[in-house]
């Protein structure tokens, strides 16, 4: 069968028949005073001690001295405010799965009323950040249920212009997403496109926010992420009052911060909570690691196999000697180590942290000196290869860094094949494909390109704060400055007085 | 004939200097001193100088020409109004074919150098194959693609030459400049001509002038880029000079790379196998530049799309490299190359700017005729 999956229904009848088909559904005849009141629920959804004590206790109660005649009644009554009175069939599904039970005066009734008695058990309580760690700052991060997610947020914005828009999406998992913004200052271009691109999707279940991030981004042929991922409450604060639109779907402890550029990757909240100079340094390092994590391993290859010239006379002394013994020829040895480095990580992910720490002892120490000794690769590779793999993990998006450990296959091929040449065809290749990537129509490479010298400040380095007050210009927002500069401070001494 | 450009695809005036930059320098940078010198000696650098000026009022002809009529903004459709559309569309076809020809130029000599400097025998058609594929993405992202490359060609390739400037200079001998005027002024200019080849590509201009935001305030920036062009040539011209005596430099091909051999790092030495590699950025900078202009050539003034004649230029160019392997006959297409630039920039262009001066004067007078 070609067509898709039906989810609408003629009327509450057939609705009630088919959730009936469940266990977990039931319909309950309840009497308050002399009527009697027909209630239906998921009994896996809702709470139900919430139902007994704010639902038909009070209803109970109230009915001893007065009479219910309509619906309406019940909504006054009921000490909840999240009751509706409806009687489209449509809302009453969506409700009724959400966690609200049906009550009818008469179990046949086309109009019913609606309250919301939904169980929120299950959800994880602890909320510290599971992935993206930090030494000092907060270590709030988001859990699976967007109501809890948007008041962390709101606790930290604590204005009125944090504005929170909500779709559904998914025709099976009628998910809720919500896209975050600050009114002033995202510019509201950001927002539509947002918005456009949600609308436009059409796939049965959202199962976390990293699908609806394929699903907007602006090229799909492309290793890199083109939106930055992320569980830090602080890192989506910092976005938001930047002028990024923040998108989560409910069920995922990640928002997608849009749009977003390659720089932005390689940004820890850190960096903002160290001194600048600090920051700047370890900012520097880990774009040095990325670096030098992306070429290290072709760079051996393709001077081991092409270009023996480049290397000094001391050094070629050891690196002979520890080549000695390799049968393979300098692509075969890199790619072993490479795929085992990758097959440590998958595993390590995969498993419990206790084993996966014996894990990496065994994988790390034992294979590497193992290797080294049954003459498999040499001594100098095994460096190169551990260190490329330990740069590779300093970045601080997860996304990003599987990226780069991606990257490194297809350059060490290419310099396989014709040696540093190789290296510049798959270098030049990335700056192209890098230079074309957009991010919600934002170039993915600003402030490089096209050059914004004004954003460039908040890119290698981490300048102090007194010049951070203004917004990037790439995301045009509609207030440019986030506050008012500290004068430089100067201590006062005999040398500076007059 | 007029095509509009959305400007979203347009780029600020300041941002030519990357595409000039990249296709004006070449494999040319590398070895164009012991070209230079076969006339004037080590009375070069003055020809250098020359050139440069003659470039520069070139370069402000360009401007005249194409600020002239404010509809039809470049050569493709001037040369359809002036030359009305048969004999238009014949100097447009010569002007694509020049570009393309230029491209396949700066293809050719610098797989020439790879197989010099890094794989005597390899099979290089592979290699090619590759290459136009990665030419084809970098030109179908349009003009700000283009654009970019010559971003990341200067962002990487200039701060490679900065150092090997300072790293020289314990070795120079500047009495070797000495003495400053011992040639006759023909050989001097004969020198000019051959320094030509090394300012072909200013041309390019001519066709991406429309892609530029406000036209009129890019002449300041183009000026500059041929200030600076003229500099580096200059500094690596006499820093050549200073490096070797001119008995050594007349047999020295590779001037430029024989000055980077000196330059050592902690983990690395003999550089000039790196620097062979990295300046591949910039000729396919370059050549991206030139297939661009050329393919935008096309459809201006044949309405085909810029896919196909891109693909039917790649494919020209690798089978054209794939046949063409004697050292002789690859000097001479480049010679034939530069002759047909020099005639390019001193003939064409002055004679176009001589049409639209005369057009211009016309168009005064008819308008002066007109009663009011």
């Amino acid at each position: 069968m070609m067509n898709k999956l039906k989810t609408d229904f003629k009327d509450i009848d057939q609705l009630k028949n088919l959730s009936g088909q469940s266990s977990d559904f039931t319909t309950s005849q309840i009497s308050i005073a002399d009527q009697q009141v027909s209630i239906s629920y998921f009994k896996t959804l809702i709470d139900e001690n919430l139902l007994q004590s704010n639902v038909i206790l009070p209803v109970q109660n109230r009915a001893l001295d007065s009479e219910l005649r309509k619906l309406e009644d019940l909504k006054a009554w009921i000490p909840i405010d999240d009751v509706e009175i409806t009687d489209q069939v449509n809302d009453i599904q969506a409700k009724l799965l959400k966690g609200y039970v049906i009550a009818q005066l008469d179990q046949h009734d086309r109009k019913c009323a609606l309250v919301n008695v939904a169980s929120k058990e299950g959800l994880r309580k602890n909320n510290d950040t599971e992935n993206e760690f930090s030494v000092v700052g907060p270590k709030v991060g988001f859990v699976e249920d967007l109501d809890t997610n948007i008041r962390l947020l709101r606790a930290q914005i604590n204005i009125p212009n944090l504005i929170v828009k909500e779709v559904t999406m998914g025709s099976a998992s009628k998910t809720r997403v919500a896209i975050i913004y600050i009114d002033g200052v995202t510019n509201e271009k950001i927002v539509q496109t947002a918005e456009q691109r949600l609308n436009q999707i059409d796939y049965d279940i959202i199962w976390d926010t990293s699908v609806l991030d394929q699903f907007i981004s602006d090229n799909s042929f492309t290793p890199f992420p083109l939106f930055v991922t992320t569980e830090r409450r602080d890192r989506v604060v910092f976005g938001l009052i930047s002028g990024q639109v923040a998108i989560i779907s409910d069920g995922s402890p990640y928002f997608v911060m849009a749009p977003s550029t390659l720089f932005q990757f390689f940004i820890s909240p850190e960096d903002y909570y160290l001194s600048w100079l600090l920051g700047s340094f370890f900012r520097l390092i880990r774009i040095f690691g990325v670096v030098f994590s992306l070429f290290a391993t072709s760079m051996y290859i393709a001077i081991t196999t092409f270009h023996y010239e480049v290397i000094p006379r001391d050094l070629l002394e050891p690196l002979i000697y520890s080549r000695k013994n390799v049968p393979f020829p300098p692509l075969i040895e890199v790619l072993f180590l490479e795929i085992t480095i990758e097959f440590l990580r998958e595993a390590g992910a995969r498993l419990p942290t206790k084993i996966g720490q014996t894990l990496g002892i065994v994988g790390g120490i034992i294979i590497g000196q193992a290797t080294v000794q049954a003459g498999l690769t040499s001594n100098i590779l095994v460096i190169i290869v551990a260190f490329s793999a330990l740069a590779s993990f300093a970045t601080p998006i997860y996304k990003m860094s599987n990226t780069i450990r991606f990257l490194r296959f297809p350059l060490i091929v290419l310099s396989a094949l014709w040696g540093g040449l190789g290296m510049f065809i798959g270098i030049v290749f990335l700056l192209v494909h890098i230079t074309r990537l957009t991010s919600l129509g934002v170039p993915y490479i600003v402030p490089i390109y096209p050059l914004r010298v004004q954003d460039l400040k908040d890119s290698f380095i981490r300048p102090s704060f007194q010049f951070l007050n203004h917004r990037m210009r790439f995301l045009k927002p509609h207030s440019l400055i986030r506050y008012k500069p500290e004068p430089v401070k100067r201590k006062k001494n005999d040398f500076h007085d007059k | 004939m007029r095509n509009e450009i959305s400007e979203e695809y347009m780029v600020s005036p300041y941002l030519i200097i990357f595409p000039l930059y990249v296709s004006i320098v070449g494999v040319g940078i590398l070895n164009y001193q012991s070209k230079l010198i076969q006339h004037a000696g080590y009375n070069a650098w003055i020809s250098v100088i020359l050139t440069g000026i003659s470039i520069h009022v070139i370069l402000w002809m360009i401007y005249k020409i194409l600020s002239s009529n404010r509809n039809d903004q470049e050569i493709i459709s001037l040369n359809h109004t002036l030359f009305g559309k048969f004999l238009g569309n014949f100097v447009n076809l010569a002007v694509v074919l020049y570009f393309v020809y230029g491209a396949f130029v700066k293809f050719k000599v610098y797989i020439e150098m790879v197989q010099i400097w890094l794989f005597p025998r390899m099979n290089i058609l592979p290699l090619t194959i590759i290459i136009a594929l990665l030419i084809y993405y970098a030109v179908s992202g349009g003009f700000r693609s283009v654009t970019a490359i010559g971003v990341w060609t200067i962002l990487i390739s200039l701060p490679s030459v900065i150092p090997q400037v300072l790293l020289t200079l314990p070795f120079l001998h500047p009495l070797n400049l000495l003495p400053l005027l011992n040639h006759s002024a023909t050989d001097i200019l004969l020198s000019s001509k051959t320094m030509v080849f090394q300012y072909l590509g200013l041309e390019t201009i001519l066709l991406f002038y429309p892609f530029i935001k406000t036209p009129a305030k890019s002449q300041k920036w183009a000026h500059i880029i041929v200030i600076f062009v003229t500099f580096l040539y200059l500094v690596l011209l006499i820093l050549a000079f200073m490096f070797l005596s001119e008995g050594q430099l007349r047999h020295c091909i590779w001037a430029t790379l024989a000055m980077i051999s000196i330059f050592e790092v902690p983990l690395l030495q003999s550089l000039e196998y790196f620097f062979v590699s990295l300046w591949f950025i910039n000729i396919i900078a370059g050549i991206s530049v030139y297939l661009w202009v050329a393919c935008r050539g096309m459809k201006t003034a044949f309405r085909i799309g810029q896919r196909p004649s891109l693909i039917v230029f790649l494919i020209a160019a690798v089978t054209l490299n794939y046949f063409i392997k004697d050292h002789g006959r690859i000097e001479w297409i480049s010679e034939l190359y530069g002759t047909v630039g020099f005639y390019f920039i001193y003939a064409y262009i002055p004679f176009m700017f001589v049409c639209v001066l005369i057009r211009k004067r016309l168009a005064f007078h008819f308008e002066e005729r007109k009663p009011a």
